[in-house]
């Protein structure tokens, strides 16, 4: 027992002062005012209580002068306070700082009446509601940058759908005069170009807290705001004139944040479901591609089969004609050649017209196979090809031909005639052209052809060269 | 501004139109086109077209959609 400390009575009640200065530096209550006095000096002490507990209270002078409450007994008061020791009694009392007439107070009854008023004038109808943009591209938020109304409204938005842009317009949301300041933060998020709907939110809090939100500068400016708005004013037992004149009342702030914005994940969900939809058609899609591949692919290689044929042949009668000697008379070969290029003409038309049939068939079987109407594709690619056939048939004959006036001009080149321009002469004997003067007797009758006649003649003499002739 | 299927089918809207559609509009429009897709009725061409067009909706969709967090941000005072 040594070491206990005793403390002086005043030091007791100064401790207990302190510690309820710091744990409840002010108190709100309700209840019913049982017992007055008015001093002297103008100061009111009462009690305050309910069915189970009373509590003593002093209402200086000054405060009560500025108060609009006239307290009596049996008044139903609310009031604001802080809790103290008064150390000379030793009474636990509270000092009154604010007092209402609780019921229809001050505040109900102009709450009444501005209510009346504006629902007159058709602010709070239901048929003038806009609907809130399924997912706007801004979101505009008029609350106190302090409060932990924005922060619990970001937690949500961030939950829901993090990637919408949030603009908060700043303001106080509580207290006299404070209604203007609101206002202009919605005229404020409204012209910034930046939202497509406004939040105006705050916590919960008493009648009075919420005051501000039942002025009627606020409910203009909700009323005239271009955007919708969305009112999470309060706790959802709190109706304000800002959650009448909204597009929406969401009952608190989280839950007007859950209203703005859909589900992301829900719209992820619609999106990927799309997205498989469109897969199944490009699977659709290529069997007809492979197709489509597969018969070009096959008609190239017919084509080219084809060109290689005529190639061949070409080279078969340019190499055919070499070989031809060039004492053949000129009329045999022409009408040769003549031969060749009408049969090569008939061979490339009749090839075109199996490569049409051929190209029909495929185009038939493919129509088949699909039932489809239209494979303007397909088709399309095999005219192509087509008209690159015929294109290069038609060049190698222009060059072929070109060969064959070639080789004809060298054949005119060698030809006898030639020959019997430059002055010599064709000698004959019985019919058959003669090179040696062998077998040649004198009296034998020869005929010589010269360029531009034939003339009949009678051997006179025969005279054989030495170390020629007889080769 | 809106986008008609119509205009879509007929290959008359660029990837810089899509792009500027609000979520619910591309969303509507993707419905759209792959249903009318996967009717079948359309001619081969259109209908690969129009697959084109779907994929350039679902990557604006997913654009939308992104994850990517925004920063709060407080309007000044005259702005």
């Amino acid at each position: 027992m040594l070491d206990e400390r005793y403390l002086s009575v005043q030091d007791v009640m100064r401790m207990l002062n302190e510690l309820l200065e710091v744990e409840y530096p002010q108190v709100l209550f309700t209840g019913e005012i049982s017992q007055l006095t008015v001093a002297q000096s103008g100061h009111i002490y009462f009690t305050v209580k309910d069915a189970k507990a009373q509590v003593s209270c002093a209402l200086w002078a000054g405060v009560a002068r500025s108060s609009k409450c006239r307290p009596k007994v049996g008044m139903t008061v609310k009031c604001r306070g802080r809790p103290s020791l008064y150390g000379q009694t030793g009474r636990f009392q509270i000092i009154v700082n604010q007092i209402v007439e609780d019921g229809e107070g001050e505040l109900q009854r102009r709450f009444i009446e501005l209510k009346e008023k504006l629902e007159r004038e058709g602010l709070f109808a239901v048929e003038r509601k806009r609907a809130l943009p399924f997912l706007p591209r801004g979101i505009g938020i008029v609350t106190s940058r302090t409060g932990a109304v924005i922060h619990d409204i970001m937690v949500k938005l961030r939950e829901r759908f993090p990637s919408v842009p949030v603009y908060l317009s700043d303001t106080r949301v509580q207290g006299e005069g404070v209604a203007r300041e609101i206002a202009g933060a919605i005229k404020r998020a409204e012209s910034s170009g930046y939202v497509d709907v406004i939040i105006v939110a705050r916590g919960g809090g008493s009648l009075e807290d919420l005051w501000q939100f039942n002025e009627e500068d606020v409910v203009r400016a909700v009323f005239a705001c271009s955007k919708p708005v969305i009112s999470g004013v309060g706790h959802e037992v709190d109706v304000t004139l800002c959650d009448l004149v909204a597009d929406v009342r969401a009952p608190t702030p989280t839950a007007a944040a859950e209203m703005v914005v859909p589900q992301r994940t829900e719209l992820v969900q619609r999106v990927n479901d799309f997205e498989r939809r469109l897969i199944d058609i490009d699977k659709w899609f290529q069997p007809l591609v492979q197709i489509v591949d597969d018969s070009s692919a096959r008609l190239q290689s017919r084509f080219k089969g084809v060109c290689q044929e005529y190639r061949l042949r070409v080279h078969a009668a340019t190499s055919s004609l070499a070989k031809i000697q060039p004492r053949t008379v000129l009329e045999l070969l022409r009408l040769k050649l003549g031969g060749f290029e009408r049969e090569l003409r008939v061979m490339v038309q009749r090839r075109c017209l199996n490569l049409e049939q051929v190209t029909s068939v495929c185009q038939a079987r493919l129509i088949q196979s699909f039932g489809l109407d239209d494979l303007t594709l397909m088709g399309r690619m095999a005219q192509t090809l087509h008209d690159r056939l015929e294109r290069a048939i038609t060049r190698r004959f222009e060059v072929k031909n070109q060969a064959l006036g070639n080789l004809s001009g060298r054949l005119e080149a060698i030809s006898p005639k030639a020959v019997l321009k430059r002055g010599y002469g064709l000698v004959s004997k019985g019919g058959e052209y003669i090179s040696s003067s062998k077998g040649v007797w004198e009296g034998d009758s020869i005929t010589i052809t010269m360029r531009d006649g034939v003339l009949t003649a009678e051997v006179n003499d025969c005279h054989q060269m030495e170390g020629q002739g007889n080769d | 501004m809106t986008i008609s299927l119509e205009s879509i089918m007929n290959g008359e809207v660029g990837i810089e139109q899509i792009q500027e559609l609000r979520f619910e509009e591309a969303l509507e429009l993707l419905e759209s086109v792959v249903s009318s897709v996967e009717s079948g009725n359309l001619p081969l061409d259109q209908s690969i077209g129009a697959y084109e067009k779907g994929t350039e909706l679902v990557g604006h969709l997913r654009a939308l959609l992104s994850k990517a967090e925004e920063k709060l941000r407080v309007l000044g005072e005259d702005a």
